[in-house]
């Protein structure tokens, strides 16, 4: 899909929820509700609340409908507000001058910084592409690998767990990153 | 190394785990070649990703929850409007409850089913927003506004349902028991009960619809100007209908099936509006359940003779036990209350 062809689809969107259809919010909600949510999830790694965060701004969506532009990007003025709602939320349970700085941000507001939301999304994108690939793997490389760097095990311990040799593990962790590395070609 | 690297040293070097001689040899690999710096620090990348394990996602139950949390908005927003429907209730004689429930579980209930696959699926749950509900309980009657003018006069134990959708293009309604309508007619968005086994549409109207659970047909009498009236399960064309004019009363069996009564006096018929009970050569079975919405009684009738006996009376502002002691004495019987529950017996020589 060409980003001219996507901006036209969003304009659609945009106009279909403006007037309070329905299927168009609905249709907004299925395209960006878990991709938001990994957006959330990685501004307030320890929160743990990412989809009241997500549900939160698609609930302010709707009640502003009308407050939506139809020339603006739509994937990052959605951005834009789960980054305000994050980090109003952030500000309510957290104490640093940084954060209140940036809790007085009206959750609806376009973003401040142009090109910000462009970087969080391809970040978003990337966790995304980064979680595909990695289901991708062959079960027992994934689970080698899983274990490695989730769970921050050894080669002697992994190989315990797996009920397996130690080299074995080693091998499956090295194919796990030439794997890996392949199917992110795109993006690294 | 060379191009491709030793991928198990590069682990152990992201992990920090290289030996001293390991070390030495990864570094010196990264400066042979700006792009294997380059590999080395977008690997790093994946390797702080994937520490961080994406969010679980429930999408249906965070669609629904969105779906109530709209319903409920919607409904504060409706009752701070200044054409908010409004609300009157009769003095009840027993049991004040009345609800216009906001039955936001219904949301859940209605969207549950197999949703997420179709957009029909969602237009439904759309639809299936929480209706307004306006119950009487027996005992009770009920007068209502709703947002377009049209009034409802609700009898006792009896459930008037109105959509979310009432009035954006079409005004339909449904009924359990009996109502009154005097309906603010509008060509473009027709007026329509449902009750029972039939629908009712609006031309131009005031109208009594009639269908209890339990009754065998719907029963439609017209005060003034004409309703068509057809079976709920007929096309919804002009030709299924059977047009009631003024002083009639339509009586829709479940087969669909409609007789048309003419001359009814209708005064007598609605009498219940305004808090008269009349009867007309009805059954005392008939009777007796009027009377059990009326008075929240319950009337049992052993004998199967004295159940179809008929009876004509007309009460206005009786007490139940006056109620019951009038007919005990037009049907020769005795009546015996305790506390809710009547009994009538044959009076035995």
């Amino acid at each position: 899909m060409t980003l001219a062809y996507v901006a036209e689809l969003d304009s659609g969107l945009v106009a279909r929820i403006r007037a309070g259809e329905e299927e168009a919010y609905a249709q907004l909600f299925r395209r960006y509700y878990r991709e938001l949510c990994v957006y959330a999830s990685r501004i307030d790694r320890a929160g743990g609340s990412a989809e009241e965060i997500v549900q939160e701004v698609f609930f302010r969506i709707w009640m502003h409908r009308e407050r939506l532009l139809l020339t603006e990007s739509l994937t990052g003025y959605l951005y834009a507000v789960t980054r305000n709602v994050s980090l109003n939320r952030l500000a309510r349970s957290q104490t640093e001058d940084r954060w209140r700085a940036e809790a007085q941000v009206e959750a609806l507001e376009p973003p401040g910084e142009a090109g910000s939301a462009d970087v969080a999304v391809r970040e978003t994108e990337m966790a995304i592409a980064i979680d595909r690939a990695i289901a991708k793997l062959p079960p027992r490389c994934r689970e080698a690998f899983l274990l490695r760097r989730q769970r921050h095990m050894s080669y002697l311990e992994i190989a315990q767990a797996m009920q397996t040799s130690p080299k074995t593990v080693e091998i499956q962790i090295g194919k796990a990153l030439r794997l890996l590395r392949a199917s992110l070609a795109e993006w690294l | 190394m060379s191009a491709e690297p030793d991928w198990s040293l590069v682990d152990r070097y992201l992990s920090g785990e290289c030996t001293p001689s390991e070390a030495k040899a990864i570094d010196e690999w990264i400066a042979a070649d700006s792009s294997h710096a380059q590999l080395i620090a977008s690997m790093r990348l994946v390797w702080t990703e994937v520490a961080t394990p994406l969010p679980q996602v429930d999408e249906k139950a965070a669609w629904l929850a969105l779906q109530t949390r709209r319903a409920e908005a919607r409904q504060q927003s409706r009752s701070t409007l200044a054409t908010a429907p409004s609300f009157r209730m009769s003095e009840p004689r027993r049991a004040p409850w009345l609800w216009p429930a906001l039955a936001a579980g219904l949301v859940l209930a209605a969207g549950a089913a197999g949703w997420w696959k179709h957009t029909e699926d969602l237009r439904l749950a759309a639809e299936a927003a929480p209706p307004r509900e306006y119950i009487t309980a027996r005992g009770q009657r009920a007068e209502v506004t709703l947002i377009d003018g049209t009034r409802v006069w609700l009898s006792t134990d009896s459930r008037l349902q109105v959509p979310q959708s009432y009035g954006a293009t079409t005004r339909d309604v449904t009924l359990n028991g009996e109502g009154y309508f005097v309906v603010q007619h509008d060509d473009d968005r027709p007026f329509r009960v449902h009750a029972g086994a039939s629908v009712s549409e609006d031309l131009g109207t005031e109208f009594d619809v009639r269908a209890y659970p339990g009754d065998s047909e719907a029963v439609v009498i017209v005060a003034s100007g004409r309703v068509a009236l057809r079976a709920a399960a007929a096309p919804n064309v002009r030709s299924t209908a059977t047009e009631l004019g003024r002083g009639q009363m339509g009586r829709l069996a479940q087969s669909g099936d409609v007789r048309v009564v003419d001359g009814v006096d209708f005064a007598d018929a609605l009498a219940w509006r305004s808090g008269h009970l009349s009867f007309d050569e009805r059954p005392l079975r008939d009777v007796a359940r009027e009377l059990e919405r009326w008075y929240d009684i319950d009337i049992a009738l052993d004998d199967s003779a004295l159940a179809s006996a008929p009876l004509t009376a007309s009460f206005t502002n009786q007490s139940a036990d006056q109620a019951l002691a009038i007919i005990a004495g037009a049907l020769g019987t005795h009546y015996s209350r305790d506390g809710r529950t009547v009994h009538f017996t044959m009076t035995h020589p």
